[in-house]
């Protein structure tokens, strides 16, 4: 029994050697086409971005690549990125420490310590809230969790190593 | 690589297109090099 991945290289087989022709034989044919359409490529490219880069013209693309990291794909809004902390209005964090996010994080990488906060209306906030991004799986859960809206992961922010290391 | 509650509250959320508009901030935990010149 043949595999189905197998090829037939059998003389009855229409892809056989002996089956070819000369010149098909020799690929020529083959190799000089594929060289066509890669000079074609490569010459279109080229003229392409002369008249980006020389002759200004904006309404031709430079390159087929995007120039990282000066340029970037438009990401989508649903992307998880970096966490963030909302403000309230007085610029305390949104945060009520009710450690829901802790709770549900799979990797364990919250770490609150709660403390009162001056208003007696609000029951608790954050003395400390800590996040270890080398153990974060960037699930989303504690964004799912919190009932305050106070943790989101909308900063953009993929790249967490920087140019100098001021930031 | 630990971000405190300080540098959570100081991002933004994210421009147009999904571009960040805060820098990216500096763990807690990354420690300086000490730079010593050496001894001549």
């Amino acid at each position: 029994m043949t595999s189905p991945y197998q090829s037939s290289n059998t003389p009855a087989d229409p892809r056989h050697s002996s089956r070819l022709g000369l010149a098909q034989r020799f690929y020529l044919l083959e190799v000089l086409s594929g060289l066509k359409l890669t000079g074609l490529r490569f010459f279109a490219n080229m003229a392409r971005h002369t008249l980006h880069t020389v002759f200004r013209v904006k309404s031709a693309h430079g390159a087929v690549t995007i120039q990282y990291p000066d340029e970037r794909r438009p990401y989508s809004p649903r992307l998880r990125s970096l966490h963030r902390l909302v403000r309230r209005d007085d610029g305390s964090p949104r945060c009520v420490a009710c450690m829901m996010c802790e709770t549900v994080c799979p990797a364990h990488c919250i770490y609150i310590v709660a403390t009162e906060h001056p208003n007696p209306e609000i029951e608790k906030v954050p003395e400390r809230f800590d996040i270890d991004l080398g153990k974060c799986v960037f699930c989303g859960y504690c964004v799912e969790a919190c009932p305050e809206d106070a943790i989101r992961m909308d900063t953009g922010i993929l790249e967490f190593s920087s140019f100098s290391r001021g930031g | 690589m630990i971000y405190t509650k300080e540098t959570l509250l100081a991002l933004e959320p994210a421009g147009p297109h999904g571009v960040p508009t805060s820098p990216v901030p500096i763990p807690a935990d990354r420690t300086m090099p000490v730079i010593r010149s050496t001894p001549s």
